[in-house]
């Protein structure tokens, strides 16, 4: 956060978030017990003063993460991005004879209020319910319980009943649980609007205290995406009833599955790789599920060329996997498969985060289930989805990322969209007469 | 007026509407210009006519052309379109989904139920062959060359493929697989169009150069046949010089290469209007410029320093929303770096109906209905319509006076519409519009330009376009651009860029390593095969040898980013003692746009770059010597609402009056038959002597 000044008054903050390549704590993973293995807590302190460095600050932070260089050099154009923002604000507060953003502010709050407020009362009134279930941790399964209150122009999405948090990291504060909330009524009821504080003021979103979704401090939560991403899927599945036109399916890729590959290049190099790919898209009330494509995070994926080009890694394989996608009257998106083989000199590390292996993606309204999570390894052992563990050279591991759900009873599916499927491939014969009872 | 030795140079631009033809006869300094409505079945039929009329009203034949420079919307048409070839797509065993899975992101963070640009290839007419190459190119596996011949065999016998596309992984390091399959193919089709994915794009990336190599050969055969019968017309015409082609990145190369690589020719259009701003930026003597295009449906922005427009490697073709980046299929060429925006003349005004706040475009009506004041059953406001409510535009001198406006159908129009929802008078939204367009273009140009780590306060504007210069005056006050050049014949300044391209094409191999570590040896080797290659495409595109220069660059990130930046080197035959100086160069471009470095991060080069060009024909525009300065004397007055001023009288010149050093202040109006130049308040106007109007803004 960088404070804005024009006319010599604090008119506003600049502010901007990223990924750092380290925070320290235990290596990404969602197995620790407490925060305080999950990396360096800094609370809200100065990292410049009038301009002047806080060097006490930035030496403690510094010596608690693994490539310093690299951390600083994000923070830094973390802080340059910051000030250009600050600059700009304050140019455009020139130009536009303004002493500062408040009148502006409120009048763009309040449009994108009325906006949401004019959506949501075209919703009609009454209370919808959902259940979901997630993998969770080890036998501690999650458990979603989701009732979407319309009255008017108001909403309130209460997330009581759900699980009580627990002593690994994919509890989900309480802060992105609201972000996780309102983001997908927004997509839902007034995506086009331009958006701002304003577009959720009409939204309440509630979770009880100690639950998975509001822990109590010092509950782990570094791995808060497996939960948090589900909650999409939660609030749809609520609303599919009532506005059966607005919401998709269940998403594969909610939440995302991430391996982390860590150790010694043939060069005796420290690396660590990320191999970035999502599941299938639920479907749509009018389309099939895009394939591969994340919601409610859109994360992308790079080239594999590139992965390999910086990893001591193979990838045999990274393909549409056919029959993922949640038969019917419109189709889930396909999850991918992909097969990697170690070629480093030693073992490496493999942290996993993962969910949907017990618990595919559902579909709405009649439609089938996307195709489920499975992580194994050419040994035939499975690694433990959201934990760390050593890889052999020589081993391929496999990953097959979820389908989406799909939308509406498979028999509706219409017969010249399942022969195109057919023929191109991304539904089998077999799974044809299984799902459709044709083919 | 048959002569011996062939002298004059023709530019046609087939365009969606119109085919535009720019004629120089350097022996007259003579710079003619026409038009022709486009033969979409035949364009080749426009290009004929056209030529034949223009050398006519100059009394020449086409047995007097010394070449003719084509530029087409062929190749990007038949992408928007759909209409190109049946591909069949041969991918490492593995990798077949490599083009359908894509950069897995989703364009538009709100949109539950967005489109993914379908695949040129569908998944039945992809196949895979088992073989592997390793980051290195060392073999994993060998070529199976009996799955290359089942599998074509089956595409063309069953799957009736007009073209084949090859696309293996790393073959950037090492084509040798590509290459054999390639030749099993040729042995038994040899005339199938082939396109390997190392030669039309050797660039690391599987996505991308696949996805180039398939568009590559999905406009394949529709250009071959099309510039055949093109090079026959003209053969039947007399025409008997050299027929180039205009390349995205704003070179232009023979046909040759044109039939081989088609995709190279998809910003074919576009690129001449930047190309015509550089040379435009030289004789004026402006190192650094914004070239601001602006027709009736999108505005084009390009940054030109030192007399060259800016570069990009990548493009996005085929979108499924025109204005939104990541919606199309990615292109590995070379294009001039512009931004498109959905700001034209004919840009729509609405109210939103949720936030109740007025927006501008991306829809156009087009030429068809076109503008409420067109008369032709437009019914919604556009920009067009608020430039003849504010007077910028005389309803009775558009297009010359070959079009009259209708001034009250306007002001009907806005009251019962935008302005009545919005509870203002037709004026108060008019200049609302206008504020919105403007403001759009300057926050695109904007960030355009942060992008690059550049201030447009040290920038000079060049407009044309018809709209151009009616918003260029605005649009340099928005972004505190001081200087404003506008061309003669802002309409057709940009088919100028066609005289003036030179012979230039780009070349690029991908070679990943540190800085410190690098094949010094490897990297020359593509240096010296790219040259090569590049020296032979420009001599076949009329460059002297002796005047070709190669400017090298790299692609180059620190160790664990995503993104590469590119880095000029110090020359083509490297070594270990230049590795400072690159480190030294790769800090300067990287602290340029990012405004600071950090030294002790390890870097690497990702793909090797080779510009190689030839000086472009000069050509003497204008003529008309000084007279000597002195002000013009307007033809009339008109009152024009500038932002923030109200009404204020302006005069009104005739461009075709005004001479070389003559002078006079804003507010004022210059208008000519393509379009108008508005001119704000305390704004000194000087007349160059290439006849521009040369803006300075207080």
């Amino acid at each position: 956060m960088t404070p804005i000044f024009h006319r010599d008054r604090l008119v506003g903050f600049a502010g901007c978030i990223a990924h750092s390549p380290d925070v320290g704590g235990a290596l990404w993973s969602a197995d620790c017990r407490e925060v305080f293995e999950e990396g360096i807590r800094i609370p809200p302190t100065r990292l410049l003063r009038e301009g002047v460095r806080n060097e006490e600050l930035v030496e403690l932070f510094l010596s608690n993460v693994r490539v310093p260089n690299q951390v600083m050099g994000d923070l830094e154009a973390q802080l340059t991005s910051n000030q250009v923002c600050a600059s700009r604000v304050a140019e455009f507060l020139e130009d536009a004879g303004l002493a500062d953003l408040q009148g502006l502010g409120r009048a763009l709050h309040a449009r994108a209020d009325r906006a949401m407020r004019l959506a949501i009362g075209a919703v009609p009134d009454g209370t919808y319910r959902s259940s979901i279930e997630a993998d969770g941790f080890d036998e501690a399964i999650t458990r979603i319980q989701c009732a979407v209150t319309v009255s008017g122009e108001r909403m309130v999405i209460d997330f009581a009943g759900t699980s009580p948090q627990i002593d690994r990291g994919i509890n989900c504060v309480l802060n992105y649980t609201h972000a996780y909330s309102v983001y997908p009524v927004k997509c839902a009821l007034d995506p086009f609007t331009p958006r701002n504080e304003g577009s959720y003021r009409a939204i309440e979103v509630l979770a009880p205290e100690g639950s998975i979704l509001n822990p109590r401090f010092p509950a782990p939560c570094s791995a808060r995406q497996l939960t948090g991403h589900l909650l999409a899927g939660a609030i749809y599945k609520a609303l599919a009833d009532v506005l059966p036109d607005k919401v998709i399916a269940e998403c594969g890729g909610a939440p995302t599955m991430r391996a982390l590959f860590s150790g010694l290049d043939r060069n005796g190099d420290r690396f660590s790789q990320i191999l970035f790919a999502s599941g299938g898209m639920g479907a749509c009330p009018h389309r099939d599920g895009l394939p591969t494509t994340a919601f409610p995070t859109n994360a992308g994926a790079g080239s594999i060329e590139a992965f390999e080009s910086v990893a001591p890694l193979v990838v045999w394989r990274k393909q549409l996997r056919p029959d993922s996608g949640g038969a019917g009257r419109y189709r889930g998106g396909l999850g991918q498969e992909a097969v990697i083989e170690v070629r480093a000199p030693e073992p490496l590390r493999l942290s996993l985060l993962s969910d949907r292996r017990d618990h595919p993606a559902s579909g709405v309204l009649g439609g089938a289930s996307g195709g489920a999570a499975e992580i194994s390894m050419s040994d035939g052992t499975r690694p433990h989805p959201k934990s760390r563990t050593m890889i052999a050279p020589g081993t391929r591991l496999v990953m097959r990322y979820a389908g989406g759900g799909g939308y509406g009873p498979p028999s509706q599916r219409d017969a010249a969209a399942l022969a195109a499927d057919l023929r191109d491939g991304y539904v089998t014969e077999g799974a044809a007469q299984r799902h459709y009872g044709r083919g | 007026m048959a002569i011996q030795k062939p002298r004059a140079r023709i530019g046609v631009d087939v365009g969606g509407t119109f085919t535009d033809f720019v004629l120089h006869d350097p022996a007259r300094d003579l710079v003619h210009t026409g038009k022709l409505l486009t033969t979409p079945d035949d364009p080749a039929e426009a290009i004929i006519e056209g030529t034949q009329r223009v050398l006519r009203e100059v009394g020449l034949t086409p047995a007097d052309l010394h070449s003719m420079v084509h530029g087409t919307t062929l190749v990007t048409n038949t992408v928007i379109e759909r209409t190109g070839a049946r591909v069949g797509l041969l991918t490492t065993a593995g990798f077949r989904d490599s083009i359908e899975i894509g950069r897995e992101i989703r364009y538009d963070l709100y949109d539950l139920f967005l489109e993914a640009p379908p695949s040129l290839v569908p998944r039945h007419l992809r196949r895979e062959i088992p073989e592997r190459l390793d980051t290195d190119g060392n073999e994993l596996l060998p070529l199976d060359e009996e799955a290359v011949r089942r599998e074509v065999r089956d595409l063309v016998e069953t799957g009736g493929i007009e073209a084949l596309a090859i696309g293996f992984l790393h073959s950037y390091r090492d084509p040798r697989h590509e290459r054999r399959a390639g030749a099993i193919i040729r042995e038994i089709y040899p005339d199938l169009a082939l396109t390997l994915s190392a030669e039309v794009a050797p660039e690391i990336r599987e996505y991308e150069r696949t996805s180039t190599a398939c568009a590559n050969a999905y406009v394949q055969p529709r250009m071959r046949r099309y510039l055949d019968r093109l090079e026959e017309q003209l053969t039947g015409i007399g025409f008997g010089g050299r027929l180039y082609v205009m390349l995205s990145g704003g070179g232009i190369a023979a046909v040759r290469e044109a039939k081989e690589f088609p995709i190279r020719l998809i910003e074919s259009g576009p690129a001449a209007g930047a190309m015509a701003a550089a040379f435009l930026s030289k004789l004026a003597g402006l190192d650094r410029v914004v070239s601001y295009d602006m027709g009736g449906t999108t505005a084009k922005m390009c940054l030109v320093e030192d007399g060259a427009p800016d570069h990009k490697y990548d493009f996005e073709a085929g979108r499924v929303r025109r204005f939104v980046k990541g919606s199309g299929l990615p292109l590995k060429v070379s294009v001039v770096d512009m931004i498109e925006i959905g700001a034209g003349g004919g840009s729509i005004a609405r109210v939103e109906p949720g936030s109740g706040l007025m927006k501008v475009g991306p829809r156009s009506a087009g030429a068809k209905p076109g503008p409420v004041c067109y008369g032709r059953g437009g019914t919604e406001p556009t920009v067009t319509d608020a430039d003849l409510l504010l007077g910028r535009l005389d309803p009775a001198y558009f297009l010359g006076g070959e079009m009259r406006l209708d001034p009250d159908r306007v002001r009907r129009a806005f009251a019962d519409g935008i302005a009545e929802q919005l509870g203002l008078a037709p004026l108060d939204a008019a200049l609302g519009v206008q504020r919105i367009v403007d403001e759009t273009m300057a926050a695109a140009t904007r960030m355009h330009l942060a992008e690059k780590g550049r201030d447009p306060r040290q920038y000079a504007l060049i407009a044309f376009g018809g709209a151009g210069p009616v918003h260029a005056w605005n649009l340099a006050r928005l972004l505190k651009i001081r200087r404003i050049l506008v061309p003669f014949g802002a309409g057709v300044a940009s088919a100028l860029g066609f005289l003036v391209a030179p012979p230039a094409t780009d070349m690029v191999r991908s070679h990943v390593g540190r800085l410190e570590r690098l094949d010094w040896a490897r990297v020359n080797a593509l240096f010296a095969e790219m040259a090569a290659e590049g020296r032979q495409l420009l001599e076949e595109a009329g460059a002297d040898p002796a005047e070709i220069v190669l400017k090298p660059a790299a692609d180059m990130r620190h160790v664990g980013q995503g993104f590469e930046i590119p880095v000029p080197l110090p020359g083509i035959a490297l070594g270990e003692a230049d590795a400072a100086a690159i480190r030294a160069s790769f800090f300067a471009s990287y602290r340029e746009r990012f405004g600071r470095v950090v030294e002790e991060a390890p870097i690497e080069a990702l793909s090797w770059r080779l510009v190689c060009a030839a000086p472009g024909q000069d050509i003497r525009i204008g003529g008309a010597p000084a007279t000597g300065g002195g002000a013009p004397a307007p033809r009339g007055h008109r009152s024009v609402i500038f932002e923030g001023h109200g009404p204020l009288e302006c005069g009104v010149y005739d461009r075709y009056a005004l001479r070389p050093g003559m002078e006079f202040q804003g507010p004022a109006l210059v208008e000519e038959r393509e379009s108008t130049c508005v001119i704000g308040p305390a704004t000194r106007v000087t007349v160059d002597a290439q006849l521009n109007l040369v803006l300075d803004l207080p």
